[in-house]
């Protein structure tokens, strides 16, 4: 029946809208040789792509999924399969009235237009609604509804039509072969083979277990979400086409209804989670509608009932429209809500495009097939990399934890700092017995348990109350303390001690370590054995690929220290590097090691009382490491700070972590030593000092004139990126990162309101309120955000167009409906605390 | 002595009839068993012959006017008659409305087993009857334990053909009470059809829509066909079920049963209570934008496509060649 | 007017179905339940007569607890209550089936509340017995019709209306009477919103039915053989018409 060529140089599994859209794009960047395989039938296998609902409302808190979702929508109106019907997200209750506000301020950050609608306003766009039951509500007019499988068809059509794709329905894959770590072929059920360089796995509920064919873990689970469909609606008999009125997200009853031909389609997002493993998906002859259109259940629908007739009664309560659809629908969720893309750690040539919506999934694919011909993609997608996941992260549990508590936030009113609740206590720093008797309050990372800050150091507040600014706002206080505030200031006044062991530790070792590390880095990595080297990591376009620092601990053992949320990846870009010959070996020493900090002026006083080994400031510069023994343990001190003090980070073996902890703690009462959570390593020290944080500040999308990190010259030995880096210096940079003061008063001056704190992402805009985009197209909005203590200023980093980029200039950002002033303090490199870094080099 | 109910019509003894009468010659055959049968109304000559050709002995016969043409209690007080005068301890019959309701109703009377849509029944102290379940998706075996009567309607499956053992079947008169219990739900009146066409039943070539003609304009091109084919047309549960056409055009386990020399299906998936319906047609041809919908692998000869584009470039093609019903 | 429908609550099958592992039952693991096409049409009359000449209908189901949800179905399209005769959902033959509902019916004779009429599917979807209805009818000495298409009743009297062949059998009883009944009879309505919620606080009367005991046993339950096991792909789209035709010709559907 299929007819599988011999050879190919990509293999497509799925032909659901990932599938297709990845064909198309691989076809017109120009690979050649591409084979998509369903097991269904086309034009609809059956998958999710053929029972979704098909709207898309491009807004979204994140920026990533909000290029996405619009580079999507423009690439379905090319194909002429976008309706646009407008979208209405309505509010019940103050609180998400509040959230509709920032939505707003989201959409405009990113460029979406958002109207705020009150409830007779609303009437008239929705005759239908009972107005009496919302408070008002949001209107984005560009929202629409696409033909998903019509969009499928297109693009699979386009790519045959180039000659690029051979198409083979009804046929199942069996098998993948591996073969010392590189994918070699796909072997069907019915016994064929084929050759490729290249497979994707687009098959949405079931990539888990195609991946697994592989030995390779694709992270997802599937997840029900029911929906019916409810009509014959007398108000739509005489309607033309699909969709006239506009989308209504009833988002406090965790519902959706839009109009369908002449029904009406009701969602939910509101029911208990029911998760699925991909085994438990029926074929298609097993099933009565299709595998991902499962029997409904009632009674998990009976609650939101109610709230739909409350909403729409004459509509729904019209005893002769009947729900003459219902299912429980399967879609893929993720255990952190982002897609999974890229080539899997485990299987090289082996690419994951797994977990998209229909409102993305163009823009996925489209983004995917360039990272996979030219190693980068013109929407930054690092986030969505499945590099990211720890192996605890990819088990079915935490998967299954997660996505159950990650589903019914799908409409919920999330806080950007918002912890999850589920699958905690992974992964315990040696110090965790400590550090929680010091009622530290954890905020999860990579897995680990970090403090963010101690409700031991409360004390501190009535001590430095003049310098900490306290939040009235119920929001902009959750998941925030002004401990942290606190710990800011006892830090910079004696000493504190940090608890770092969520880094990921590379050791690098072997004959070509050097040469491999100039390769990789910007810096110039042929140091003296002992020192201690900062290091941007670029692509090959000289956008950021990673930010961390490499220590030279022997002439061939170099040890790599980056953030923990980064690890993963990181590791997978240095692994994919290393030199065939074997002449380095990469070790992830991350288990082994764990890592604290000790930083502020009296931090010299400390060590010297816990080691006899010489830290003066002759004795130990600045920038360089060596084994100190404090107690009876050696330690490796590096004399960085991430906090801009006086300090060194200390790397112990694990065992020994709390001891050394222990050691470190005692003497230091004498100092005044506070421990310190990462709400103040991590954001407010870090900020003062103008220290970028990798995902915020750093991403590929930036360069490094414009991130304002380019150092006086440039290495002559070759490394990733250089070409390109030496191109972007010729010129001026198009945008620069500032460092921002944001005022206490809101510019309309409105007396006695109540003070609102930027919490990230927050649009930056000219005082009358115009949003600033650069000459590449990219918004201007805060990176970074956190309280100066140090300075008694709110602080933020974010980039503005070079010529708007001068100290002085006055912008603003909005904070919940009102502006508050941004007046640029350091344009590009600087801290505005500590500016010539007397205590940091000291 | 084994017992068959059978109806006989125009002279004719119906072919389900026969079908039981058939198991019923193997099974007096198998049992050194004799076979009788009973009949309501009229039997002619050659109903009688074609009934001796499965070596029946008897046949039993109610011919009251009053239970024509058709009085389902006294149909079944016949056949408890004929049960009574013959000792029989199976009774048989054909798969049709009729006498499936017949044989119910006397076991009721008896409380007596009847099973429905046997496709084979061994006797070896009590009953190995396999039947169908799911209208033919499942066969269900089962045992009846040895009971005074049990009552089987039995369906075409791998059965012999007749075995010529030519007899004389003797005829008995069967006299029974007939009063108001018989009478009170028998058929009062009975319309004939107006004429118009060959049933959906009876035809010779159907052609079937499903939910992929898309709408009730959509079935202007099947019609089309069907009228260059001398075909009927059907359609699917879906098509009903959207009230696009009647019940009546309905081709299914609750719809009508066909069995025609080519059964054309456009755009149906072929569920299995569609299927039901049509898995007798001597020969499917599947069309259908979905290579791998049940009824692709089911049929005979299959086509992968749009049907509103292969059709009518069908039609265009056979109106060329001059075809005509 | 009082009616009383009787229903079961099957598997709703797709292409293909499988057996569980003892072979004794149908495999529901990725299956919904529902209740027969002939059912629905059963409950749909029932609810129209009510809306006509007023009155209410019960609907009945003899089957394991779970079978609550199809007696909501009923009752969100306009039943007005509901009757659980809970066996455990055990498989019982239709000797016991009939037996336990007859007795229920007799209860509400004894009650005042006899059924003015009482309406089963033809036969169910699974078991294809097709003779419940039938029996009941003769435990409770009623007039019985099957296969009923048409129903029309007027002062006490109803005319049902089935096919025979091509022709067309009218029958007329005088009530109470029972019917076994066909799709094709009505074309049934769908749950409204409102009619779901209603049907959640209609009262569901709860009872434990006797087994009388059926002479047959289940051995096992078996797939048959296909003997359709896919045959020739003519071909894609318009080019395939070309091989259609030959087809044609071959079957001597159309001439050479």
């Amino acid at each position: 029946m299929s007819g599988l060529p011999e050879r190919a140089d990509v293999v497509i599994i799925g032909a659901g809208i990932v599938g297709n859209s990845f064909a198309y794009h691989l076809a017109k960047l120009g690979v050649q040789r591409i084979v998509l395989i369903d097991k269904g039938p086309l034009p609809n296998p059956g998958g999710s792509t053929g029972h979704a609902s098909n709207f898309i409302y491009p807004i979204e808190h994140s920026k990533m999924m909000t290029r996405l979702t619009q580079d999507s929508v423009r690439q379905y109106k090319e194909l002429g399969v976008f309706t646009q019907s407008g979208g209405l997200e309505v509010a019940r209750t103050e609180e998400r009235m509040q959230e509709l506000e920032r939505r707003m301020v989201s959409a405009l950050a990113w460029g979406e237009e958002a109207q705020r609608v009150t409830p007779e306003d609303i009437k008239k766009l929705v005759p239908y609604i009972d107005e009496s039951v919302i408070i008002g509500g949001v209107y984005f007019p560009a929202v629409g509804v696409v033909d998903s499988l019509r969009a499928g068809t297109l693009m699979r059509e386009e790519a045959q039509r180039l000659g690029a794709l051979t198409v083979v329905g009804g046929t199942e894959v069996g098998d993948i072969k591996v073969e010392n770590g590189v994918v070699k072929s796909v072997v069907t059920l019915d016994g064929q083979e084929i050759f490729a360089d290249k497979v994707a796995i687009c098959c949405g509920v079931w990539s888990p277990k195609i991946a697994k064919m592989a030995g390779a873990n694709i992270p997802l689970i599937p997840t029900v979400h029911q929906m019916i469909s409810v009509g014959p609606i007398a108000l739509f008999a005489d309607t033309v086409g699909e969709i006239t009125y506009p989308i209504v997200r009833d988002m406090d009853t965790g519902m959706y209804e839009r109009q369908h031909g002449g029904d009406i389609e009701v969602g939910s997002y509101a029911h208990r989670p029911i998760t699925l493993q991909p085994e438990d998906i029926p074929s298609i002859e097993e099933s009565a509608f299709s595998p991902t259109e499962l029997p409904f259940t009632q009674e998990d629908f009976d609650p939101q009932l109610q709230d739909a007739l409350q909403l729409m009664p004459e509509l729904l309560g019209d005893e002769k429209a009947g729900v003459r659809h219902a299912i429980n629908g399967l879609i893929s969720l993720t255990p952190d809500g982002h897609p999974v893309l890229g080539e899997t750690p485990e299987v090289k040539g082996l690419w994951s495009v797994a977990a998209s919506w229909i409102k993305e999934a163009p823009g996925i694919a489209r983004a995917v097939a360039e990272w996979m011909t030219f190693g980068q993609s013109e929407i930054d997608i690092h986030e969505t990399d499945i590099a990211r996941f720890y192996p605890h992260q990819k088990s079915k549990l935490h998967v299954k934890l997660r996505a159950e508590e990650l589903f019914n936030k799908t409409y919920g009113i999330v806080h950007p700092a918002e912890q999850y609740a589920s699958s905690r206590n992974v992964r315990l720093s040696p110090m965790h017995q400590r550090t929680s008797a010091l009622g530290a309050v954890y905020f999860e990372a990579a897995g680990w348990e970090r403090p963010q800050w101690y409700e031991s150091n409360a004390p501190l507040l009535e001590k430095y109350k003049g310098s900490i600014t306290q939040r009235t706002s119920e929001w902009d206080a959750r998941w925030w303390s002004p401990i942290i505030d606190a710990e800011h200031i006892a830090m910079r006044e004696n000493v504190g001690l940090v608890d770092l062991s969520s880094f990921a530790i590379f050791d690098v070792i072997g004959a070509g370590s050097l040469s491999y590390l100039q390769y990789m880095a910007v810096a110039q990595m042929d140091v003296a054995v002992g020192r201690v080297v900062y290091t941007p990591i670029l692509d090959d376009q000289g956008g950021f690929r990673a930010d961390l620092t490499i220590m030279r601990l022997a002439k061939d053992h170099f040890r790599i220290v980056t953030g923990g949320g980064v690890g993963l990846m990181d590791k997978k870009w240095f692994t994919d590097h290393l030199p065939e010959d074997g002449s380095v070996i990469l070790y992830d020493a991350t288990a082994a090691l764990t890592t604290m900090g000790v930083w502020g002026p009296k931090a010299r006083e400390l060590m010297s009382k816990v080691t006899s080994d010489d830290v003066s400031g002759a004795g130990f510069r600045y920038g360089t490491c060596k084994n100190i023994t404090i107690g009876n343990t050696e330690v490796l001190a590096s004399r960085i700070s991430y906090v801009g003090e006086l300090g060194w980070e200390l790397y112990v073996t694990s065992d020994q972590g709390a001891h050394v902890w222990d050691l470190l703690f005692e003497a230091g009462a004498e100092f005044g030593l506070a421990p310190v959570g990462i709400g103040v390593y991590g954001t407010t020290a870090r900020i003062e000092k103008g220290y970028r944080a990798y995902g915020n500040e750093l991403t590929p999308e930036y360069n490094l004139p414009e991130t304002g990190m380019s150092r006086k010259t440039v290495k002559k030995e070759d490394f990733i990126g250089k070409t390109a880096h030496l191109s972007h210096r010729t010129k001026n940079p198009v945008a620069l990162l500032c460092t921002f003061t944001i005022g206490a008063e809101s510019l309309d001056g409105a007396k006695g309101a109540e003070r609102r704190f930027p919490l990230g992402n927050e649009v930056i805009l000219t005082t009358d309120g115009e949003r600033i985009v650069d000459a590449k197209g990219r918004p201007s909005y805060l990176t970074s955000t956190g309280s100066g203590p140090s300075v008694g200023s709110q602080l933020g980093l974010g980039y503005l167009p070079f010529d708007l980029a001068v100290e002085g200039n006055v912008f603003a950002v909005q904070c919940m409906g009102r502006l508050y002033p941004a007046t640029v303090a350091v344009v590009g490199n600087g801290s505005i605390f500590d500016p010539t870094n007397e205590r940091l080099k000291g | 002595m084994i017992l068959c109910l059978v109806e006989i019509s125009d002279d004719k003894v119906a072919d389900a009839s026969l079908t039981a009468v058939s198991l019923g010659a193997k099974l007096a055959g198998e049992n050194s068993d004799s076979l009788a049968c009973v009949a309501v109304g009229e039997v002619s000559d050659s109903a009688r012959k074609e009934l001796g050709s499965y070596g029946v002995s008897t046949l039993y016969l109610a011919s009251d006017s009053r239970l024509s043409p058709f009085a389902p209690a006294g149909w079944a007080k016949a056949v408890l008659a004929a049960v009574d005068s013959s000792g029989a301890k199976v009774v048989l019959g054909g798969s049709t409305d009729r006498s499936t309701e017949v044989l119910a109703r006397a076991s009721a009377k008896l409380d007596a087993a009847f099973m429905a849509n046997c496709i084979d029944i061994k006797t070896a102290g009590g009953y190995q009857v396999s039947r169908l379940r799911w209208a033919g998706s499942v066969i269900e075996d089962a045992v009846v334990s040895d009971v005074p009567v049990a009552m089987f309607s039995v369906v075409q499956s791998e059965l012999a053909t007749p075995m010529v053992k030519e007899t004389e079947v003797q005829l008995e008169t069967l006299t029974f009470d007939i009063g108001d219990s018989e009478l009170r739900d028998a058929v009062t009146e009975v319309l004939l059809p107006t004429g118009d066409g060959v049933s959906l039943s009876d035809s010779r070539i159907v052609i079937g829509g499903g939910r992929g003609v898309g709408s009730p304009e959509g079935f202007k091109v099947l019609d089309e066909l069907a009228g260059i084919l001398g075909a009927s047309v059907g359609v699917s549960r879906v098509v009903t079920g959207l009230g696009w056409r009647p019940h009546k055009d309905q081709i299914g386990q609750t719809g009508t049963k066909i069995a025609p020399e080519l059964y054309i299906a456009c755009g149906i998936s072929g569920a299995i209570q569609h299927m039901a319906g049509c898995r007798s047609a001597k020969c499917i041809l599947a069309i259908n934008q979905d290579r791998d919908a049940p009824i692709m692998s089911l049929a005979d000869y299959a086509v992968v496509g749009d049907l509103h584009k292969i059709l009518p470039k069908l039609i265009e093609e056979l109106n060329a060649a001059g075809v005509k019903s | 007017m009082r009616v009383l429908v009787c229903v079961k609550r099957v598997p709703q099958a797709g292409g293909k179905l499988t057996l569980t592992d003892d072979k004794l039952a149908i495999d529901t693991k990725f299956l919904g339940f529902t209740i027969g096409p002939h059912e629905e049409c059963a409950v749909e009359e029932a609810v129209r007569l009510v809306e006509k000449f007023g009155g209410s209908a019960t609907v009945l189901t003899l089957g394991h607890a779970d079978s609550v949800e199809q007696l909501q179905f009923a009752m969100s399209l306009g039943v007005a209550d509901a009757i659980l005769l809970d066996n455990g959902g055990a498989e019982w033959g239709p000797i016991s089936t009939a037996n336990a509902i007859a007795k229920v019916v007799e209860e509400m004779r004894s009650k005042g509340d006899a059924p003015d009429l009482i309406l089963f599917g033809n036969e169910a979807p699974d078991s294809g017995d097709f003779q419940v209805g039938i029996r009941v009818a003769n435990a409770l000495d009623l007039p019985l019709v099957t296969g009923v298409k048409g129903v029309e009743v007027l002062d006490g009297e109803l005319v049902a209306r089935r096919e025979s062949g091509a022709a067309i059998e009218l029958t007329k009883v005088t009530l109470p009477a029972v019917l076994t009944v066909k799709e094709g009879l009505n074309l049934p309505r769908y749950p409204s919103l409102p009619g779901r919620l209603k049907a959640k606080s209609k009262p569901i009367n709860k009872v434990s039915p006797q087994e009388k005991g059926d002479p047959s046993k289940l051995v096992q339950l078996r797939l048959p053989v296909e003997e359709r096991t896919g045959g020739v792909l003519l071909g894609e789209g318009p080019d395939a018409v070309g091989k259609i035709i030959e087809v044609l010709k071959e079957l001597g559907v159309v001439a050479r």
